[in-house]
């Protein structure tokens, strides 16, 4: 059975209104201290300017930026109109530059490099591009702001690009689940069915048990890793952490926690993608209504040519690399991010239908749409990147803004060119808001082809 | 060169770095059949996450390290597979009854018993006691079965059986020697990618598999095992890439191909790594035989499309199988850039660079020119001085399998003209000139000594779970010299890799233990 968005939350507010988190004690407790969520939505190909870009009256490639409380949704771009209704809690950002994705010299392959860089600022792998330099901003914010007895961060997609934009570490993808109902078993494990036949009491016991199991698993760790070399000591020393957190995790869904499951099912089989990602929208909504989880990083897969109204071929190849030699390719691909753009306004609906503290969860959320290539018909640019960021006015955030940003940052590869402000710049300001401290993301610096180094330091002026 | 004659190659073997291997999903899976058979079900099965693709193989150890989502999937399967396995009773996944005076000794057998398997080699009495403790913690809770089923669990969440760590002991030389049983899981990954079975444990116990008489038996035994044939076709799988049939494969134009969809992809996956099994049971189980036969059982889903139960002239060995052609191909036609790339990076160790980005790589269709055939397309779009320079090597071998269509049919025309599947091969060797059609290139690739040495450094990639390094010069061209002695064996080479001697033993590291 398919549910829309409303549909199911309404189930959720009746039919579990006796038992999820209330919604008074969230208003009390949020008008204090909200709690600091945060939602990466990372897309792929490059984004059609003429479709996306909302200049009024703004010189391009300029430093300006505008109010988006007085423009109507008419004067939304095509790309943008979905977020229309959410405009009082956008900030709309153009002109950022991937440098740290931009080596001083030599080539580097544009979708590797921006998969390892793009939620990371880390830089590109030396040998293999493909390859993670360092964590994702997701990563770092899920490490400082998670609770221990909540899963850190969810990562969510399936069959994405060299398995995604998320990274543990150095050539550590963090694992992308693929499945919705797996997805949605996992933050809410008492909504899995039982098995048919077995004795509840006893499989609860069990259940309930099993944080035991795993506390004995990792102290068996601990004692086996003492000997090891050192790299398999590393690995030995992070799966003991991994096991504390599954055990507090574990210790706690026992309990059933306070805040109930949605009362909705996901199928087992395979979905299409815009069904799947409307399912993972209201998963991640629900979980962070009931502080399952505080970091979701959602990657939607490439569509198919269906999706955006052609009958046959590969989008990726036949009309992404043609978008800026042929009318007809840059409109597929302008519906393509309209697709995209639809995706988020789900999600940010999604988020918006659960009242906390005097707004709606979107409030406390800060939800960034980030998008692989830059504003560019051609593709594979790493420069002139839109970002849209919706949410975190409860965060301190200001909200409801057009951004363009100045590109007077210095091209690593071109010397004698000017580029948008490192979007580092800009990862260091969502690190802050969601409470770390960090003086930069990623990389300090970055080597230009000219001698000297690009400070990447501090966050994104103006923001 | 032959390895005696090589002065740099002395007469002590280099030691391969002693390294933690987590073991892959289909280790995993098999592993843990081995262990509690008929406890991996359909739905444990999703509860388990695809392992990263490093040059193909999903299990380069550098790749595959733990996190969240990894650890929480260990520990639902483990439940998930100990309450299947309990169903029956404890009992029964027990050997004795749990009940009474015998309640204690009957657990201590079972956690020797079932602890040799799970390790892959005895516990020691300090493990046999922290098991046999867990058990009598959690029976003042919970009744015999609950108990049972989470001692069950404990097992399959230990690192001793979630990883492999074949890390020796310290001998005067720096270098460290495995023992029977660290050898034994070495050869069991190698030729079965599973567990060692009863058999293997108890030679390793009787210390039979120190000389090399006794390895000899035991890897013949386990050669002999369905299970290496499918464990063989699993390498197949990864060495050529073929899980792109399920992705980029899986979408073919719906007018031109209606009956193509994921179901035929995963079925095309399964024919190929049957006729890998095939080849490794066929009486010449060689690199030639795999590139050459067209003998073979075809996957019942795929007959439509291959176009014949057993054997086929047109078709000669793996590259001319549904997985293969339909992996590399748009959604239209066969592309010859993506068969030839594919080929060079697989069979000739080659890294084909990718086109500059400012390039027309759309798919050449056929709406470009009435009459005019997918070759003749792909050569008019790279016929520029800036394209050929590479597209000279990946489209020369490319177009030799131009009469088999995006989902690999066999055709003679295409676009009404005659199919022309001339090319050229390049970079291999002796055997580098012209050819026509998929047979003979296969045929010309199998004679290629670049090949031959290509697949012998990719199955050693594989077989030690990372690339091979500088040290590991000798050992390699000892095993392609001998693989090219041998006809190219792909038995044998696994036989001469788990006889080597660099197989049992690892490069010394710092103990901080002892």
């Amino acid at each position: 059975m398919s549910w829309s968005r409303r549909q199911v939350v309404r189930r959720f507010m009746v039919g579990a209104a006796g038992t999820m988190l209330p919604i008074g004690m969230h208003r009390h407790v949020h008008a204090i201290t909200p709690i600091k969520r945060l939602i990466l939505v990372p897309t792929p190909q490059q984004m059609m300017p003429d479709a996306w870009l909302m200049r009024r009256g703004g010189m391009a490639h300029s430093a300006f930026g505008y109010e988006l409380g007085d423009v109507s949704v008419s004067e939304f771009s095509p790309t943008l109109a979905p977020l229309a209704q959410h405009k009082r809690r956008l900030n709309i950002i153009e002109g950022l530059a991937q440098v740290t994705a931009i080596p001083s010299s030599g080539e580097v392959n544009a979708h590797d490099a921006s998969y390892a860089n793009l939620l990371s600022a880390a830089g590109v792998h030396p040998t293999q591009a493909k390859y993670g330099v360092g964590p994702s901003l997701d990563q770092l914010v899920a490490a400082a702001i998670a609770r221990p007895d909540q899963i850190p961060s969810m990562t969510l997609g399936p069959d994405v690009y060299l398995g995604g934009f998320s990274h543990l570490g150095q050539e550590q993808r963090t694992p992308s689940q693929g499945s919705p109902q797996q997805a949605f078993y996992r933050l809410f494990p008492e909504a899995r069915p039982g098995t048919p036949g077995a004795n509840p009491d006893v499989r609860s016991r069990i259940e309930a048990s099993r944080g035991k199991i795993v506390d004995f698993a990792r102290r068996e760790f601990e004692r086996v890793g003492v000997g090891l070399p050192s790299e398999g000591r590393a690995t030995f020393a992070s799966h003991v952490t991994l096991l504390r957190d599954l055990e507090r995790r574990l210790s706690v869904f026992s309990q059933r926690a306070n805040c109930a499951a949605p009362a909705e099912t996901y199928p087992e089989s395979e979905t299409e993608n815009r069904e799947r990602f409307h399912m993972f929208a209201r998963i991640v909504a629900a979980a962070m209504a009931c502080d399952r989880t505080r970091v979701a990083v959602i990657q939607p897969r490439e569509l198919f040519a269906r999706e955006v109204g052609v009958l046959m071929g590969d989008v990726h190849q036949d009309y992404a690399h043609q978008a800026h030699l042929d009318n007809h390719a840059a409109a597929v691909m302008a519906r393509w991010n309209r697709v995209y753009g639809e995706y988020i306004a789900y999600l940010l609906d999604a988020l918006a239908d659960y009242p906390e503290g005097d707004g709606t969860l979107l409030d406390s959320c800060l939800v960034v749409w980030f998008n692989e290539h830059g504003l560019t018909r051609a593709p594979h640019t790493l420069v002139e990147m839109p970002v849209v960021i919706a949410g975190g006015s409860a965060l301190g955030l200001r909200t409801g803004r057009y951004i363009s940003v100045p590109r007077l940052t210095p091209h690593p590869q071109v010397p004698e060119s000017r580029t948008g402000v490192p979007h580092s710049h800009l990862l260091v300001s969502i690190a802050r808001i969601m409470g770390l401290s960090n003086t930069w993301v990623g990389e300090a610096s970055h080597g230009l082809a000219g001698g000297g180094m690009l400070d990447l330091s501090g966050p994104l002026a103006g923001f | 060169m032959a390895p005696e004659t090589n002065p740099i190659c002395g007469a002590t073997p280099a030691a391969g770095p002693a390294l933690v291997r987590r073991l892959t999903r289909t280790e995993y899976l098999n592993s843990l059949s081995e262990l509690l058979p008929g406890a991996v079900s359909p739905s444990t099965e999703p509860l388990l996450l695809t392992d990263p693709a490093v040059d193909g193989f999903e299990n380069q150890t550098r790749a595959i390290r733990p996190s969240a989502l990894q650890v929480e999937a260990w520990s639902d399967v483990a439940a998930a597979a100990a309450q299947v396995a309990l169903s029956a009773g404890p009992a029964r996944v027990l050997g004795c009854s749990p009940e009474g005076d015998q309640a204690l000794s009957c657990v201590g057998t079972f956690v020797s018993a079932f602890g040799l398997k799970a390790f892959r080699r005895p516990l020691t009495e300090s493990e046999k006691s922290s098991y046999v403790e867990l058990y009598q913690s959690l029976r003042e809770e919970l009744d015999v079965a609950s108990s049972t089923e989470l001692l069950v669990q404990a097992f399959l969440q230990s690192p001793q059986f979630l990883y492999r760590m074949e890390l020796g002991h310290a001998g005067p030389t720096g270098i460290r020697a495995l023992d029977s049983f660290e050898i034994a899981t070495r050869l069991s990954y190698l030729i079965l990618q599973s567990t060692p079975d009863d058999t293997l444990l108890a030679a390793a116990g009787a210390s039979k598999l120190t000389n090399p008489d006794g390895l000899q038996i035991e890897i013949q035994r386990m050669l002999a095992k369905p299970a290496a044939a499918s464990a063989f076709g699993e390498f197949v799988r990864q060495w050529l890439e073929l899980n792109a049939v399920l992705d980029r494969g899986s979408h073919k134009d719906p007018v031109i191909y209606p009956g193509w969809n994921s179901e035929l992809a995963k079925a095309a996956l399964d024919d190929t790594a049957n006729f890998a099994g095939f080849v490794f049971r066929h009486a010449q189980p060689t690199l030639k035989t795999l590139l050459q036969s067209g003998a073979g059982p075809v996957d019942a889903r795929l007959i439509g499309v291959h176009g014949g139960v057993e054997g086929s002239a047109q078709r000669a060995g793996v590259l001319t199988r549904i997985a293969f052609l339909a992996a590399n191909a748009r959604s239209v036609g066969g592309s010859p850039p993506l068969r030839g790339a594919t080929v060079q990076r697989s069979l000739l160790c080659a890294s084909p660079p990718l086109p500059p980005s400012d390039v027309d790589r759309s798919e050449p269709l056929p709406s470009e020119g009435v009459g005019v055939t997918n070759r003749a397309r792909f050569e008019s779009r790279v016929a520029s001085s800036m394209c050929k320079g590479c597209h000279v090597g990946m489209d020369g071998i490319g177009y030799g399998f131009e009469h088999f269509d995006a989902i690999g049919q066999f055709r003679t025309v295409d676009n009404g003209q005659p199919i022309d599947a001339r090319g050229v091969l390049i970079d291999t060797g002796s055997t580098d000139g012209p050819f026509d059609g998929a047979p003979a290139l296969s045929a010309r690739l199998s004679e290629s000594p670049v090949v031959n040495d290509c697949f012998v450094a990719r199955f050693f990639q594989y077989a030690y779970g990372r690339p091979a390094s500088d040290s590991d010069h000798c050992a390699l061209e000892r095993l392609q010299a001998r693989f090219v002695a041998s006809g190219g064996d792909l038995v044998d080479l696994i036989q001469q890799i788990a006889l080597g001697p660099e197989f049992g033993q690892v490069a010394g590291f710092e103990d901080n233990a002892r």
